[in-house]
């Protein structure tokens, strides 16, 4: 492919639309920019970025070994944007476009992409409408998802690194060339030796390949567990037969000790007429031992009634002795008491005998007749002394004396019911003992009827009856245990019936599994021995470019590239240059980069900004010595004013440079620029700062900072 | 008479009561029999009340087996027979030790007769 004409329009600061005609009339593959900084190189370089692929960003970083992308530059909003300042701000339409023109194998393809704003002042990209139409020779326009397609075939995106270099990064790629991990040109290394198809292919396989194992594992985890369960079957299986024996050992010896339970009653039916008198003497005897219980209680109660019997027997004489004392105490009181007033009475009157003074007590008249009243007195007194002597002669106990004799005698006096109770608890213990006797005689009129032999036959069979009855239960509970048991197994036969169910391996799935395998390993090896073959390749085409590139061929003989497409610079000892100085290392970075390209056999231009960053005189000559020929693919840098001098440079490269411009500033001139003057009278107004040429009237003003695109004449 | 002129002296009875009033002590061998008391002495004392009561006494059998005097405390019995001592100069304990031998007849009677001890009360 070659570019014959690129038109840029109101991009970067290239205001209104610029045509760079590419066409030479030679096939030489030299093209050169030449600006100072700012005047618009990285531009076009973008603009054929942004025209192709949609899109141009910033330089990325390299952080161990990893590639940082650059941030996607905007085509409009606030800081640096793609759009030019000047037609984003007063342009009532913000509108921007770059077409690129080729010749490819397939005819003339044409590229158009353009933004548009879809508001009156668009702020963001977002209100921007992006369109792209592409046209490769006589093919119809295809525009959107298909343009992008179509120029992938052309221009593989994923090379894009390849054919744009940035001299500016060329430590990046340097960087990654020599780091451990490849992961930073990974992708790239992949595109140029044709890769990604088949690593697509591979991923597919393998994400077929794990969902088939996981069903086929899946599928095995169920098939184990089924045969486990197959296992635990039969082993249940064998569970449930002994479990089943159990059960009709069981019912043997239950069968066993019924019959000889029927037996025994059968024996005892034998007997049925003793039977009752039997059962009566059974009965008697609980009866009995009953009643002697009864009787044990009566005899205590009968015991513990008769401690208080003799004070029932001793107040039943006693009562009327103690009466007798009461009435003596009642007696010696009333006794008392008349003493008392006897002798209170005596003192009265022997009191009235020593003060009598003849005046009368009553009616205090003095008395006719005293002496008859002084006998009268004596006599009182005497008649009242002759009854206090009777008195106390007749008294022969104390009332204390009584009183202690009382209460002794009380002591003796039984309670009211005593008699009651104990003349019960008597009748209570005679009426126990007359049943307990009479329970005997029949006990003895029963056993009279009875033969003692009859009777320990019975009673051997009655024992053997309760013996065998007992066994016949134990025997029924075994029995229903075993048959729970048997139930518990039936269960878990069941349930292991069914876990080992109908499960089998998907025998498709087993051989697509395998199909996989065996095609990952082929893509595997492939790969591998693709990578190997370019590699090699690579290794042999970049040490070529190398020993042209570099000036010291003799010393710096090659490239070693290795697996992991891991550089060093060869030297002629057969060993690898340690520290190799920083122009060389761009050499061998620019020589692989080639070689990759070389390799990836694209037919596409190669776009160089900035080649000569960090290249001394002579290898900056070499570089351009090595890439522009007289025939072959295009090579286009993007030279500032320190890198390559324009005149020199033409000199130098003359017959292998197609095409050569220099992009300025209005400012750059103090000579009228257009091509068809180029006069210098011309008059410059500091006022206004602008230039007027005075043989073609064109004026420019030196604040606008506009591109001019000039071709400079080989 | 004074309480000090009073004399306790010791209770006894004949070998043949003290015969009877064992045979009339409660044995649990022997739950049919009429045995209403709990130990000799509450039988001697039971022997005595029947003596009292029914004005019993036998002063002439000789007394060969005492009754504890710890267990059978005669002046409990004093002022009962207060009037009978000092009229008949005997010992407490010699009063009442007739009476219970007197007793001891009427109960060998009734026992001999199939009479219930207890029913001696009536």
């Amino acid at each position: 492919m070659r570019l014959t004409h690129l038109i840029l329009s109101n991009i970067g600061p290239f205001r209104g639309t610029h045509i760079i005609d590419m066409t030479s009339p030679n096939s030489a593959t030299g093209y050169a920019f030449f600006a100072k900084n700012s005047r618009g190189k990285t531009t076009i370089y973008n603009a054929m970025r942004w025209c192709l692929f949609g899109e141009a960003r910033e330089r990325g970083k390299i952080v161990n070994g990893k590639r940082i992308p650059g941030s996607i530059r905007p085509i409009v909003g606030d800081g640096k944007i793609l759009m030019n300042d000047s037609a984003y701000e007063h342009d009532d339409q913000q509108e921007m476009s770059v077409i690129l023109i080729a010749e490819g194998k397939n005819g003339s393809i044409q590229v158009n992409r353009s933004a548009k704003s879809t508001t009156k002042f668009a702020r963001t990209d977002e209100q921007m409408e992006v369109s792209l139409d592409v046209t490769i020779g006589s093919k119809p326009l295809v525009s959107g998802k298909n343009a992008q397609e179509a120029i992938e075939t052309f221009f593989p995106r994923g090379l894009e690194r390849f054919f744009f270099i940035d001299g500016e990064s060329l430590e990046e790629y340097t960087e990654m060339m020599e780091s451990n991990a490849i992961e930073g040109l990974q992708d790239e290394v992949n595109a140029v030796l044709g890769i990604p198809a088949l690593v697509k292919g591979s991923d597919d396989l393998n994400f077929l390949h794990q969902t088939l194992k996981s069903k086929i594992d899946k599928t095995s985890k169920a098939l184990k567990q089924s045969t486990s369960a197959r296992d635990d079957l039969i082993a249940q299986k064998r569970v449930m037969q002994e479990k089943m024996a159990t059960v009709s050992k069981k019912q043997n010896d239950l069968t066993t000790v019924v019959g000889k339970l029927d037996d025994t009653l059968e024996k005892m039916n034998a007997n049925k007429e003793l039977a009752p008198l039997l059962e009566e003497l059974k009965s008697l005897e609980t009866q009995i031992t009953l009643k002697q219980d009864n009787l044990v209680e009566a005899a205590k109660d009968k015991v513990s009634e008769s401690t208080k019997a003799w004070k029932v027997l001793l107040w039943s004489r006693a009562s009327a002795f103690h009466s007798e004392l009461t009435a003596q105490k009642q007696n010696a009181d009333d006794c008392e008491r008349i003493i008392q007033s006897t002798k209170v009475e005596i003192l009265n009157i022997e009191e009235s005998i020593n003060v009598f003074k003849g005046i009368c007590e009553t009616c205090h008249q003095p008395l006719q007749n005293i002496e008859k009243h002084k006998s009268k007195l004596q006599n009182d007194l005497n008649e009242r002394q002759s009854i206090l002597a009777r008195l106390e002669s007749s008294v022969n106990h104390s009332p204390d004396d009584l009183i202690i004799a009382l209460g002794e005698l009380q002591k003796l006096k039984p309670q009211p019911d005593w008699k009651e109770r104990i003349l019960k608890s008597e009748q209570k213990w005679k009426r126990m003992c007359n049943d307990l006797e009479s329970l005997n005689e029949q006990k003895i009129n029963i056993n009279s009827k009875v033969s003692e032999e009859a009777k320990s036959s019975a009673g051997e069979l009655g024992e053997l009856k309760g013996r065998q009855e007992v066994m016949v239960h134990r025997r029924q509970q075994e029995l229903r245990e075993a048959r729970k048991d048997v139930d518990f197994a039936e269960l878990e036969l069941k349930r292991l019936e069914r876990l080992s169910g109908n499960t089998s391996q998907d025998k498709e799935s087993l051989l697509l599994n395998n199909i996989i395998g065996k095609l990952q390993v082929a893509i595997r090896d492939t790969i591998a021995s693709y990578r190997e073959k370019a590699r090699s390749e690579v290794e042999k085409c970049a040490s070529e470019v190398f020993v042209k590139l570099n000036n010291s061929p003799e010393v710096y003989t090659g490239i070693k590239v290795d697996k992991n497409f891991r550089t060093q610079i060869r030297n002629s000892k057969g060993g690898f240059e340690r520290s190799p100085s920083s122009g060389l290392t761009s050499m061998m970075t620019i020589s692989v980069i080639d070689a990759l390209r070389q390799v990836s056999g694209i037919d596409a231009p190669v776009f160089l900004d900035t080649p000569a960053r960090s290249l001394d005189e002579e290898h900056k000559k070499d570089l351009l010595d090595y890439f522009w020929q007289s025939e072959g693919h295009q090579f286009l840098i993007f030279a500032h004013s320190g890198e390559y001098n324009v005149e020199e440079t033409v000199r130098e490269h003359k017959g292998m440079l197609a095409k050569a411009w220099t992009l300025t500033y209005p400012r750059d001139h103090s000579s009228c620029y257009l091509e068809s003057c180029l006069s210098t009278d011309v008059f410059y107004d500091s006022s206004s700062k602008k230039y007027s040429c005075q043989s073609c009237q064109h004026e420019w003003n030196t604040e606008t900072k506009e591109t001019i695109v000039s071709e400079v004449k080989l | 008479m004074s309480d000090e002129e009073i004399k306790k002296g010791s209770v006894g009875i004949s070998k043949s009561s003290h015969e009877l009033l064992v045979s009339l002590v409660f044995n649990e061998d022997s739950l049919s029999e009429d045995r209403p008391f709990e130990s000799i002495v509450e039988a001697f004392r039971f022997a005595f009340a029947v003596g009292y009561q029914k004005n019993k006494s036998n002063g002439d059998t000789s007394r060969t087996v005492t009754v504890a005097p710890r267990q059978f405390v005669v002046t409990d019995y004093l002022e009962l027979l207060r009037s009978e001592i000092n009229n008949s100069n005997k010992s407490l304990g010699g009063l009442i030790s007739e009476y219970a031998e007197g007793g001891c007849e009427i109960l060998l009677r009734a026992q001999s007769s199939q009479v219930s001890i207890l029913s001696l009360l009536d």
